[in-house]
C-alpha cells in the first residue's frame, strides 16, 4: 500500500463550499425550464453565454494573479446565472457578457479568489449595464404576443410595459397581483416565475447553501413599507402583493440578499442586513431614476455590510479592551 | 455562548449487527498467563491491584486504570459514567461491548466506582434503544442516552456537572477488562478495534491482541491493497497512518481504511458563522481566524480559546475546509505567551 | 560641470518621482475630483491640467521663497491665498489658449484653488526644499496629474461618444453610464493598480541588487 497523509478531520458535517455553490446552481437552472418552454432555446442561449463568458474572465483572472489557467470553484457559472436572470430576455446576448466580465474582473478579481469580494459581483455587473445601456435593460418585450424569440439573433417584439414601470408611473398594472406569481409578464427573465423561486429559495435554506434571515427581513420591511406608502391607490394588502410580486425583487431577496459572502457574520448583524437592503431598495423604488433598484441596494447594503459587523461586535463588547 | 457540537452522520448499523469478531493471535504472541482473581467482596485496594495486573489501560487516551482511578479518587468523583457510545460515524468499540456483554461492563463500572470512592453510577448509552435494551436485560445500573451531537463525551459530562455531580467517564472496553480481571484474573491483552472504510471488504468489530501489527489486522479484514489512507483514531480527532508496522493498542478504538486520502481544499471563510454555533465551550473561530489572518493577532480578541478541548468540531463544520481547530490551537498558544506565533 | 551630474540625477529623479512613482493622484489618492468628477472629455481634461500647471508651479515657487519665513500654522491660508492670486491671469491665460475652456469647467476650474495636490505639496514639500527640487516637483506632479486625468477622461470620452477631442457624438459610443463618478474611480483605481504593480517590480530589483 502506499499511504498518503491528511489533517483531521476527516469527515464533515454540513455543505462545503462546492455543495453551496452546486445547490445554488442547480435552483438557477431549474428557473430556466419555464422560460425555456414559454420562449424557445433562447434563455439557454443567454445562460451558456453569459457563463461561459465568466469562467474565462476567471481563467484569465487567475492566470494574472497567480500565473497558473484554473478555476478552484463554480462560482463564476452562478454569477453568470445571476447575471442573466436580471436581464430581460429580448437584450442583446452580449448584454449579459458584458455584465458577468464585469462582475468578475473589476467586482471579485481584484479582491481574491472566492469568499474575499465585498460586494455581489453579480450585483455590480447588472448595474454596470444598467448605467451603461438603461434602454437594454430596461427594455421588454410583451409576453401577450405569442412568438418565439431567435436563440441568437437580435429580436423583434412589440415592447410591454413591466409592473414595476407601471408602478413607478403612480398606476396600477392591469394584472391581478397573483397572475404576477405564475403567467408570463414582460419584465427581467426572474420575473412571473415568483413560485419557482420561491421553491429554489427553500431548498437553498434547507440544505444550508443560503442563509433565510436576510432573505426574511428583506421582505419583511419591503412589504411593510409597501404597505404603510403605497405608491398606487389601492389597499395596502394590494400594494404589498404588487410590490413583492413585480421587478427582480423576489428574485434578489433568494438569490442575492442571502449570498454568505457578503453578509455580516453574526445573525443579528445579517437580520439589519436584510431589513436595510429592503429599505434601501423601495427607496430607491420611490425614488430611483430606474423602475428596478434592488442590485443597487445590495451593494449599497454590502458596503455597509463591515460596520454592521463592526457594531454587533460592539455591541457585544468584541473588541480589544482589558475586559478578560 | 457555547455552541451545540457538530451532529456527525452515523454508518454503523451493519458493524454492529456482526457483533464482535475473535482474531486469532500471531503465532509470536505469547498465551497470556491468568492470575489469582480476587476472592469474597472486592475492596478498593484489591480492585486497584487487580487492575494493575491485568495491566488495564483506558482506551480514551491509553492512560493506566490504576492511575486513572486513583485520579478520579482524589477528585472526589462522586457520579462515574460508563462509555457506552461512540459519536464518531465509523467507531462502533464501544457500542457493541455494551452489546456484547452489559452484565460485564455494569460489574465493571460498580467495581471502579468503588475503588474511586464514587457513590453512583450510570451507564451512558448510545441511544434511547439501547437504553430499553438494558433495561429489559434487568442490569442493574442506570443508564442514560448520550447524545448524538459531537463532542457527545462533553456534553454528557457537562449536563451531569449542571445537575450538581462531580461526574467522570470511563470506557466500556475498561469496565469489562475490570470485571474479568477481579472476577476471573484474566489480563487486559486484547481490545475491541472496529476497522471500516469504503476499502475494507470485511468491515466490523474485532477484538484483537495488543501489539498486533495494524499490517496484519488489516490483510485479515480484506483491506484493498490500493488504498492511500489509512487513520486510526476518531474521525475528528485520529491521525494518519504512514507506516503499517504500527501495532495496535489500547486506545486505537478504530481503523478507517480509505480509497482516497479525504484532501480538503481551503477556501477563504465565507462568513456561515457554523464554527460558533458547533464549538461547545464558547470560542468564536472565525473571529480567531481573521485575527491571524491580519496579522499579529490581539490576545484580548481570542475568547475562550485556552478552553478549547480539541473536539475539531469547528473544523468539521467549516464549509472552506478551513483548519480552525488548528488556529485555535495556535491562538491559544499566542495568549499563553503574550506573542504572535 | 561634473558635480553638478548628481544635482541633475536628483532633480530629474523627483520630477519622474511626481509623473509616475509617487504620481499625486493614483498613489498619493490626492485630487481626485477633477480625475473623477469633473474630466468626462479630454478637451475638458487638457484644461484642467494646463490650469493646474498655471496654478501649482508659481504657487509652490513662492511658498518655497516664503514658506520658511512664517509659522506653519499660518501656512494653509498662504497657499489659498497664494493659489488664488495665481488663479486670477491662469484663468486669463487659458481663456486665450483654449477659448471657452473656462465657461466649460464651470465649478471645476475655481475648485482647481484648493486642489488638494497643490495644497500638499506647497504647504509641505515647498517650503523645506531647495529650488531646484521644489521646480521639479511641482512640474512632475502637474505632469503627473495631467496623465492620469487625460488618461481617464481619454477613456471616459471614447466610451461615450466614440471619438476624442470632441470629434465623437454623444450617444455614438459603445454606451452610457462612464460619465458617472463610480467610472472615474474604477478607472482611476485601475491606473493605481498599474502603478503599484511597477513600484513592487522596482523593489524587488532594488532588493536583488542590493
Amino acid at each position: 500500500m502506499i499511504l498518503r497523509d491528511a489533517a483531521p478531520p476527516f469527515t464533515r458535517e454540513g455543505p462545503c463550499v462546492r455543495s453551496m455553490l452546486g445547490w445554488t446552481l442547480f435552483a438557477l437552472f431549474i428557473l430556466l425550464v419555464v422560460p425555456t418552454v414559454r420562449y424557445g432555446p433562447r434563455p439557454v442561449t443567454m445562460a451558456c453565454a453569459a457563463m461561459l463568458t465568466c469562467l474565462l474572465c476567471e481563467l484569465l483572472a487567475n492566470l494574472l494573479r497567480t500565473g497558473r489557467f484554473f478555476v478552484t470553484d463554480p462560482s463564476p457559472l452562478v454569477t453568470g446565472m445571476v447575471c442573466v436572470m436580471l436581464m430581460p430576455l429580448n437584450a442583446p446576448l452580449w448584454l449579459p457578457c458584458a455584465a458577468g466580465a464585469f462582475a468578475i474582473l473589476i467586482a471579485k478579481a481584484p479582491f481574491g479568489p472566492f469568499g474575499r469580494t465585498p460586494f455581489n459581483p453579480a450585483a455590480a455587473g447588472v448595474a454596470f449595464t444598467a448605467l451603461c445601456w438603461p434602454s437594454l435593460v430596461f427594455t421588454y418585450f410583451d409576453p401577450s404576443q405569442p412568438y418565439v424569440l431567435p436563440a441568437f439573433g437580435p429580436c423583434v417584439f412589440r415592447e410591454g410595459q413591466s409592473a414595476a414601470a407601471v408602478l413607478k408611473d403612480g398606476l396600477k398594472p392591469d394584472i391581478l397581483p397573483l397572475d404576477l406569481l405564475w403567467n408570463p409578464i414582460a419584465g427581467p427573465l426572474a420575473s412571473g416565475l415568483a413560485l419557482v423561486v420561491a421553491a429554489g429559495g427553500l431548498l437553498l435554506f434547507l440544505s444550508g447553501s443560503a442563509h433565510w434571515e436576510p432573505t426574511a427581513f428583506f421582505l419583511g420591511v419591503t412589504a411593510l413599507l409597501a404597505a404603510l406608502f403605497p405608491r398606487i391607490a389601492c389597499s395596502p394588502l394590494t400594494s404589498v402583493k404588487y410590490e413583492l410580486l413585480s421587478g427582480s425583487l423576489l428574485f434578489c431577496a433568494v438569490f442575492m440578499v442571502s449570498n454568505p459572502v457578503c453578509e455580516p457574520r453574526s445573525r443579528t448583524g445579517r437580520c439589519i442586513y436584510g431589513a436595510l437592503a429592503g429599505a434601501l431598495l423601495m427607496v430607491f423604488r420611490y425614488f430611483g431614476q430606474y423602475e428596478q433598484g434592488a442590485v443597487f441596494a445590495v451593494l449599497a447594503a454590502d458596503a455597509v455590510s463591515p460596520l454592521l459587523s463592526a457594531a454587533v461586535e460592539h455591541l457585544r463588547g468584541w473588541e480589544a479592551k482589558a475586559h478578560e | 455562548m457555547a455552541g451545540r457540537g457538530v451532529k456527525l452522520e452515523q454508518d454503523k448499523k451493519e458493524i454492529l449487527k456482526r457483533g464482535i469478531h475473535e482474531l486469532p493471535a500471531p503465532e509470536s504472541f505469547a498465551v497470556p498467563s491468568r492470575f489469582p482473581p480476587v476472592k469474597g467482596e472486592p475492596d478498593p485496594k484489591r480492585i486497584l491491584r487487580a487492575a494493575e495486573a491485568a495491566g488495564i489501560r483506558s482506551e480514551t487516551d491509553g492512560v493506566p486504570l490504576r492511575d486513572l482511578l486513583r485520579s478520579l479518587a482524589e477528585q472526589k468523583t462522586t457520579l462515574l459514567a460508563a462509555r457506552c457510545f461512540d459519536d464518531d460515524p465509523f467507531a462502533a468499540g464501544e457500542q457493541a461491548v455494551l452489546r456484547e456483554s452489559p452484565e460485564k461492563v455494569a460489574d465493571g463500572l460498580a467495581l471502579a466506582a468503588q475503588a474511586c470512592g464514587a457513590e453512583e453510577t450510570l451507564i451512558a448509552a448510545a441511544s434511547r434503544a439501547e437504553v430499553r435494551l438494558l433495561s429489559a436485560r434487568k442490569i442493574p445500573a442506570a443508564a442514560v442516552a448520550a447524545g448524538n451531537r459531537s463532542p457527545a463525551d462533553f456534553f454528557l459530562l457537562q449536563s451531569l456537572r449542571r445537575s450538581g455531580k462531580n461526574a467522570a467517564l470511563l470506557g466500556a472496553q475498561a469496565c469489562a477488562a475490570l470485571s474479568d480481571a477481579v472476577r476471573e484474573g484474566k489480563p487486559a491483552v486484547e481490545a475491541v478495534v472496529t476497522v471500516a472504510g469504503n476499502a475494507v471488504s470485511k468491515p466490523g468489530n474485532y477484538r484483537v491482541r495488543i501489539g498486533m501489527p495494524l499490517s496484519l489486522l488489516l490483510e485479515f479484514c480484506g483491506a484493498d491493497r490500493r488504498a492511500q489512507f489509512v487513520s486510526v483514531g476518531t474521525a475528528l480527532g485520529g491521525h494518519s497512518v504512514l507506516n503499517l508496522n504500527m501495532p495496535v493498542g489500547f486506545s486505537t478504538r478504530c481503523i478507517t481504511v480509505l480509497k482516497k486520502p479525504p484532501l480538503r481544499r481551503e477556501f477563504a471563510c465565507v462568513r456561515c458563522g457554523r464554527c460558533t454555533t458547533a464549538c461547545p465551550v464558547g470560542v468564536v473561530p472565525w473571529l480567531v481566524h481573521r485575527e491571524l489572518e491580519s496579522g499579529p493577532p490581539e490576545p484580548l480578541l481570542l475568547f475562550h480559546v485556552g478552553e478549547c478541548i480539541g473536539c475539531r468540531a469547528c473544523s468539521a463544520v467549516c464549509p472552506s475546509g478551513i483548519d480552525l481547530a488548528g488556529e485555535v490551537r495556535r491562538a491559544a498558544l499566542t495568549k499563553e505567551g503574550g506573542r504572535s506565533v | 560641470m561634473n558635480n553638478r551630474l548628481p544635482y541633475f540625477r536628483g532633480t530629474g529623479l523627483i520630477f519622474r518621482s511626481g509623473v509616475l512613482f509617487r504620481n499625486p493622484v493614483v498613489v498619493g489618492a490626492l485630487g481626485l475630483f477633477p480625475a473623477v468628477a469633473a474630466a468626462t472629455g479630454l478637451k475638458d481634461a487638457a484644461a484642467l491640467s494646463l490650469l493646474f500647471l498655471l496654478i501649482s508651479v508659481p504657487s509652490e515657487l513662492v511658498l518655497c521663497g516664503t514658506g520658511m519665513l512664517m509659522p506653519k500654522w499660518v501656512r494653509p491660508a498662504a497657499v489659498l491665498i497664494v493659489s488664488a492670486v495665481f488663479y486670477v491671469p491662469a484663468v486669463l491665460l487659458l481663456g486665450k489658449v483654449m477659448p471657452g475652456s473656462v465657461e466649460r469647467l464651470g465649478m471645476a476650474a475655481a475648485l482647481m484653488t484648493c486642489n488638494s495636490v497643490l495644497y500638499s505639496r506647497a504647504e509641505e514639500y515647498a517650503p523645506e526644499h531647495i529650488f531646484p527640487a521644489v521646480l521639479a516637483d511641482a512640474a512632475g506632479c502637474s505632469v503627473g496629474f495631467a496623465a492620469v486625468v487625460c488618461l481617464v477622461a481619454s477613456a471616459r470620452e471614447l466610451w461615450l461618444t466614440g471619438g476624442i477631442w470632441g470629434h465623437g457624438t454623444a450617444g455614438e459610443g459603445i454606451g452610457g453610464g462612464l460619465d458617472l463618478p463610480f467610472a472615474g474611480f474604477l478607472l482611476v483605481g485601475l491606473l493605481a493598480a498599474l502603478i503599484q504593480k511597477i513600484n513592487l517590480r522596482r523593489e524587488e530589483n532594488a532588493a536583488r541588487e542590493g
